[in-house]
């Protein structure tokens, strides 16, 4: 019980040296003394008299530490990401001190694998396989891992972090991925961060009430109003799905995978991990819509053909749609589309000037990008005629330009893109006799 | 003439004057904690328990017991029992308690009223008064308390 003395030596300590402790937001420090004075006066026989009392009790030590984290959901791994390249992908955990007394943090870090994280999105079948694993702390705030920061190590396991956390503060940690260049869209990675109240670095293994941490002893203290005492008051709140586990710090092991943290034990956990995604989704799409000898019409997928499917054959009409799909977590600026008409096979646009009682634009194309099917619809603006239409990302109105020389389309925007917008490039073309 | 002059130094000290009535009333105060838990059945459960491990959140009892171990009787309607709301402490609302008392508040320790009269300026507006502005309570104990006899008052704080 060596280090619960100086537990209270250090709350203690601010009183004795008459120097005011850190402010507590909410809370009273541990070692105030609070009075309470009470005064009573009767008469007896007319004659006044008075009475008075008081009782007195020291504020204990609360300890709670509360871990969250920022990311709402699986933060977007990218292939290609690494620490290397200076823009490794990183998820974010925050350790807050509410406890009413200043307190060292040591801190597990438990790789979960394809573990479901709670409020997270369900999760695939494959596993990232994790590279180049850095533990970092935020210390310059820039969210980065540049070089700034206070690396802490590059394996799961435990780490005493530096210094005292004071009152209320606050810090961000973070673990760090690379991705392989190759690693496919949709695999997932879980990790837990695990918080303890510590002492010099080391684990409290018990508080006077009986509470442990894991494999701590617990010891009921024998009570004293007066004098300074721990009370862990960390209540578990969190997932339902096993993935804000405990650690055994004293074991030097997690708590057992699916074995979520507890009430009362000095610590508090959470979870959150990555999803590898692909940047954006780029996929061209083709159908002959009529040609000049069946005279056979394409309306769109799903609707029946008038007569039998039209073939590529000279002076048939293709129409091309070149999808775009932002289905990364990231948004993306400036995207550009460049894109050459095969030369020599088509014209660039309807150079038969054929009635558009004969082509008729489907209402949309289902485009597969990746592993899901994007519907795009088309504007009505899209025509068989000799201009590309272009649908940005924010879905303004269509702009419609000519071909440059080649042909070919030079720097189509789509504008910016974000996650989940979808834009397109629609054109059609004549198929060509010979070059 | 020593004898006289005896007499009316004793006279002047008080020695012979008549017995004044003393009531030696022992006043105590107590603080207990508010144990609150759910039981098998749901229902949230409170009981008093030493205060022994106090952190903030927690909620306080404090007990004033007043008891008379003299031979007099203390007057009716003169009891009056004085308690400031302890610092880093706030009120809970209605949990002043006292039989055969009458309970006032006070949002600085010196002017008391019920707690429907007390207003206080938010606004530049007078507004009513509430349960966590207040400094201190006053119990005024009605009856008579007879040697032997004893009474109580009490209310809950949470710690801040």
């Amino acid at each position: 019980m060596q280090y619960l003395r100086m537990i209270g030596a250090i709350c203690c300590a601010y009183i004795a040296l008459g120097v005011a402790p850190p402010a507590y937001a909410e809370g009273t420090n541990c070692g105030d003394v609070v009075t309470n004075a009470v005064t009573m006066s009767y008469t007896v026989n007319s004659v006044t008299q008075t009475a008075n009392t008081s009782v007195d009790f020291t504020v204990d030590r609360k300890l709670v530490l509360a871990v969250g984290t920022p990311n709402a959901d699986w933060v977007a791994a990218l292939p290609g990401q690494t620490q290397a390249g200076g823009n490794a992908s990183s998820i974010q955990f925050t350790i807050t001190n509410s406890s009413n007394s200043s307190v060292d943090v040591v801190i597990g870090v438990i790789d979960q694998g394809l573990q479901q994280v709670d409020g997270f999105t369900a999760i695939g079948a494959t596993p990232i396989t994790p590279a180049g694993l850095t533990i970092w702390e935020d210390t310059n705030g820039d969210g980065v891992l540049d070089g700034g920061e206070n690396t802490l190590g590059t394996a799961v396991g435990e780490y005493a972090l530096t210094g005292t956390f004071a009152e209320d503060e606050s810090r961000t940690i973070s673990i760090s991925i690379d991705v392989a260049a190759a690693a496919a869209a949709d695999l997932y990675h879980a990790f837990t961060l695990v918080a303890a109240a510590a002492n010099a670095g080391v684990v409290i293994g018990n508080d006077d009430s009986g509470n442990i941490s894991p494999s701590g002893t617990a010891t009921n203290n024998a009570n004293d109003k007066d004098a300074v005492e721990v009370v862990f008051a960390d209540e578990f709140t969190g997932s339902v799905l096993g993935d804000d586990e405990g650690y055994d710090f004293l074991a030097g092991a997690p708590g057992g995978t699916g074995t979520n943290d507890a009430d009362y034990d000095g610590q508090a956990s959470n979870a959150s991990g990555f999803r590898t995604r692909v940047a954006l989704g780029i996929a061209k799409f083709v159908e002959v819509l009529w040609d000049p000898v069946t005279g056979n019409r394409y309306d769109g997928a799903g609707v029946p053909v008038v007569g039998a499917n039209p073939k590529a054959i000279p002076g048939a009409i293709l129409l091309y749609v070149i999808g775009v799909s932002a289905d990364s977590g990231l948004d993306a600026t400036a995207v550009n589309i460049d894109d050459d008409v095969p030369d020599g096979l088509v014209d660039a646009g309807n150079t038969t000037a054929e009635p558009a009682a004969n082509i008729n634009m489907p209402a949309s194309v289902d485009i597969t990008i990746g592993a899901s099917t994007e519907t795009f619809t088309l504007d009505a603006g899209v025509l068989a005629d000799s201009n590309y239409h272009v649908q940005d990302c924010a879905g303004s109105a269509l702009a419609s330009s000519g071909f440059d020389a080649g042909p070919e389309i030079d720097d189509a925007s789509l504008g910016a893109c974000d996650d989940g917008d979808t834009g397109y490039v629609a054109y059609v073309v004549t198929v060509i006799d010979s070059p | 003439m020593r004898l006289l002059i005896t007499v009316i130094v004793l006279m002047s000290v008080g020695l012979l004057l008549p017995q004044v009535a003393q009531a030696e009333v022992k006043l105590t105060n107590s603080i207990e904690k508010v144990q609150t838990w759910v039981d098998e059945q749901g229902s949230v459960q409170r009981k008093l328990v030493p205060a022994e491990k106090v952190v903030p959140g927690d909620e306080l009892q404090y007990t004033v017991r007043f008891l008379n171990n003299g031979d007099q009787v203390v007057d009716a309607g003169t009891i009056v029992i004085t308690d400031k709301i302890p610092q880093h402490t706030r009120y809970v609302d209605g949990s002043a308690r006292g039989t055969g008392s009458q309970v006032r508040f006070s949002l600085d320790g010196e002017h008391f009223a019920q707690a429907q009269e007390l207003t206080q300026l938010t606004d530049g507006q007078q507004v009513p008064a509430q349960a966590k502005d207040y400094a201190a309570i006053r119990w005024h104990f009605s009856p008579s308390l007879a040697p032997g006899e004893s009474g109580q008052v009490s209310f809950k704080v949470r710690l801040l």
